[in-house]
């Protein structure tokens, strides 16, 4: 506990530090979050306050993590902060048995969508208190040099010096992720209580079936299980294809049901904003605003609309931006283009809408390390971004709605 | 596991009792062997310098308390990796992180870390229960630290050389807190004490004229990573050193270079033929040879069949070839005594752990004729008191 608190201060103290840092370098000319967005939320599903990945890889994890904990609020079992390091921890070792048996000489803290639940039902999950994960002498999470070694260690053993693996690897890697992130504790105690990792994750009653992961790309047929092609998917996990407008229609309606959804989108675009905390698909002209939202538009040059929402252009986003018209086939052609990737993970939580009444959603994320955070972990997207930049979602099965789950086969 | 050691041993005993017979023209009579332990194979592996100091070192208790008894190779190996890999990450990786060492670093790492008993302390805990093989390991733990010196949380984290002894852990096995050596608990450090071992008696010598002479040098090799300094004295002296140890009792740790034609490792011989009458030495330019042409003496030369007249050595040759890498560290041996051939010459019999490159026939030792040895020896070493006291007060 007392580690925990240590590390909120931390980063309590840095945001302090940063909003100082933006105040008196007058880099940023609006007052404060969301540029020229005035957000309203909607809907709101249960969820637990934003946590800082801190200089790691694992937003799949952070992300994953919350979906978890927001389903507990949901299903009415109290507020848990969960371990994301104890599931880092076994991805490594999972990975690694994977990656060892592909020959593929690399080890990476990057993970996928499915990793949270996977490493859940096959090795428990722990408390946050019973497994912090800060072993190396910092009080937040840095994971470059562990990052480091591990792929070090692993690309040693991958070289086959002997002529055929050795049994002590697995162990050495064990051993590796205990001194970095401690050792598996056997039992915990809890609020009082005693708790084994096992007994710990039955009393939850999360049942890591009821997970479903979508996608919607067009190289394969639609309500059809595939493997979705991204280099995060290490243990192969199905996704669901779903259309376009039902993939929104899936955030939407879970959303309002109280389901929040895992995401995993591409986040090196130019309508992504750390500073502004917004998510948008700006577009760059007027031929690429939809025609019955161009008249308010006119009076622009295509530069002028352009910079409007280029976060490399001081001032940006100072205005709503005009977005871009998405359809499947434009997205699709992004995907494969590797315009569109798997950046981030991160976690929806809720449906706003901005001063001009467009429908956002409301994002926790958790990679506050870089961003200026003035907004508390909370960022806006629209719902052209989503369309184009979405990945992935995962969720639980009966936050689709009963028509879609119907065509998915889904009971 | 004890059951296989044993076993292996018992064979490798009969293979020692057996007629040497891969000499083939070569007879050999043992002289002046002194106590020392059954040979051990240090498998795939560049630990020759843990083997021969251990090996060392078993003949120094045989010597002191005349108990025999099997030290872990794998606790020195260990350690010293540890020892490494700290020297490694704070020289920012501008050293070597290799496998190999010295046998000086034995002494200073018992002196640090105590010693075990090999069954306390087998170091194999990878799968293999045979033989030592070490390549996966030293990959893991090289590429590693390459990755801890990058640095690249701008801080070195509190983990790292945690997270190498994991690793150790899981190849060579934890370290035992206490073990049991004839019915009764012992640890690392009180072993070493009840072992009586004089470990700061130990002296490291060489000679090379490249060197000021009865002066401690800081040897230029490549395993010296501890940058230990050695005592260069004068090649005469040298070789006086290592006959007067043999002969009062002690035997000596050497460091040798065997990437030579004539280390002939299938038939467990080395010997330097000379090239040329005139530089045949001069113990050797008599009876026999006395009036050998080169005819005859390339005749000797071309098949090594039998023993032939050998190259005299001299300060000069082996500068030379310590300057130009033909005299290199490359194996530890442990010199356990002196034999002669059936002409008369004087060889010394060496115990040889290096089992892999080579058939070894006659269970792992080699004879060394003199001249082999003092060409190719890069530094020995030995018990202080085995040292004449002229050298010794020079220190």
């Amino acid at each position: 506990m007392k580690l925990l608190k240590e590390v909120k201060k931390y980063t309590l103290l840095s945001i302090v530090a940063l909003l100082i840092a933006t105040v008196s370098s007058g880099q940023s000319k609006y007052d404060g979050r969301y540029g020229g967005y005035k957000f309203t939320d909607i809907a709101i599903a249960p969820s637990t306050p934003p946590i800082g990945q801190g200089l790691t890889g694992t937003c799949w994890c952070f992300s994953g993590i919350a979906t978890m904990e927001s389903e507990l609020k949901r299903m009415g079992k109290g507020e848990y902060d969960l371990s994301e390091m104890w599931i880092v921890r076994h991805a490594f070792i999972e990975k690694a048995k994977r990656m060892s048996m592909l020959r593929r000489n690399a080890l990476k803290g990057s993970g996928s969508i499915g990793d949270v639940p996977y490493i859940i039902e096959k090795y428990g999950i722990v408390p946050e208190s019973a497994y912090p994960g800060l072993n190396y002498g910092t009080n937040f999470h840095v994971h470059w040099e562990l990052n480091g070694v591990v792929n070090g260690y692993f690309k040693g053993v991958l070289q086959n010096k002997n002529g055929e693996l050795s049994e002590g690897w697995i162990n050495g890697l064990n051993n590796i992720l205990d001194a970095y992130l401690g050792e598996v504790p056997e039992t915990f105690s809890y609020n009082g209580k005693e708790y084994t990792p096992q007994s710990f994750t039955q009393e939850l009653g999360l049942n890591m079936d009821n997970y479903v992961r979508i996608a919607s790309v067009m190289h394969v047929p639609f309500y059809k299980k595939f493997g979705l092609e991204v280099s995060g998917n290490w243990h192969w996990d199905d996704f669901y294809n779903l259309p376009l407008d039902e993939m929104i229609e899936v955030i939407d309606y879970a959303v309002r049901n109280g389901y929040s959804l895992t995401w995993i989108a591409d986040v090196t675009n130019r309508g992504y904003s750390k500073e502004e905390g917004i998510c948008v698909y700006p577009a760059e002209s007027l031929e690429q605003i939809p025609p019955d939202e161009r008249i308010e538009w006119l009076k622009y040059s295509d530069k002028e609309i352009s910079d409007m929402g280029n976060r490399e252009v001081p001032g940006a986003f100072a205005v709503p931006v005009a977005e871009r018209i998405v359809t499947q086939e434009s997205r699709q052609k992004e995907y494969l283009n590797f315009n569109v990737k798997e950046d981030h993970g991160m976690h929806i939580m809720g449906i706003a809408a901005d001063q001009r009444g467009r429908i956002f959603y409301k994002i926790k994320n958790s990679a506050h390390h870089r961003a200026v955070y003035q907004n508390g972990g909370y960022y806006y997207a629209s719902q052209p971004y989503m369309k184009m930049f979405t990945i992935s979602l995962q969720l639980h099965k009966n936050g689709i709605p009963p028509h879609i789950a119907q065509k998915l086969k889904i009971e | 596991m004890k059951k296989y050691i044993l076993s292996t041993l018992t064979v490798l005993f009969f293979l020692v009792q057996l007629p040497a017979q891969n000499h083939k023209g070569y007879q050999f009579k043992d002289q002046n062997i002194l106590k020392a332990t059954p040979i051990q194979n240090q498998g795939e592996t560049n630990t020759c310098w843990a083997f021969a100091g251990i090996s060392f070192l078993e003949s120094e208790v045989l010597r002191i308390k005349n108990e025999e008894v099997k030290l872990s190779e794998m606790w020195i190996v260990r350690h010293a990796y540890r020892e490494k890999a700290i020297r490694y990450v704070r020289m920012h990786g501008a050293v070597a992180f290799r496998a190999g060492g010295i046998v000086s670093d034995l002494p200073a790492i018992i002196e640090k870390y105590g010693v075990v008993t090999q069954s306390a302390y087998p170091g194999l805990n990878y799968g293999l229960t045979t033989e030592h093989r070490h390549g996966e390991l030293h990959a893991a733990l090289r590429l590693y630290l390459a990755e801890v010196i990058k640095n690249s949380n701008a801080i070195l984290s509190t983990a790292w050389l945690n997270g190498f002894e994991g690793i150790l852990d899981a190849y060579l096995g934890e370290r035992p807190k206490n073990f049991e050596y004839r019915a009764k608990e012992y640890t690392p450090q009180s072993f070493a004490h009840y072992l009586q071992l004089p470990l700061k008696d130990y002296r490291a010598i060489t000679s090379f004229d490249l060197y000021p002479q009865n002066s401690w040098v800081q040897f230029e090799i490549p395993d010296n990573w501890r940058w230990d300094s050695v005592f260069n004295i004068s090649l005469d002296n040298y070789e006086k050193t290592i006959l007067t140890a043999l002969q009062n009792g002690y035997t000596v740790g050497i460091s040798l270079d065997i990437t030579d034609a004539n280390f002939m490792k299938e038939r467990g011989i080395a010997v330097v033929p000379a090239p040329s009458i005139a530089s045949i030495k001069k113990s050797d330019k008599t009876g026999q040879w006395e009036k050998i042409t080169l005819a005859e003496l390339r005749k000797i030369n071309a098949t090594k069949e039998v023993p032939g007249p050998e190259r005299e050595i001299s300060p000069l040759i082996r500068s030379r070839g310590f300057a130009n890498y033909f005299i290199t560290d490359d194996h530890m041996v442990h010199i356990i005594g002196t034999a002669r051939d059936q002409f008369g010459k004087l060889y010394f019999k060496i115990k040889d752990s290096a089992y892999r490159n080579g058939v070894k026939k006659n269970g792992g030792y080699v004879y060394i004729s003199e001249s082999y040895l003092f060409y190719k020896s890069v530094a020995i070493i030995l018990h202080k008191d085995a040292i004449s006291s002229d050298i010794v007060k020079e220190m």
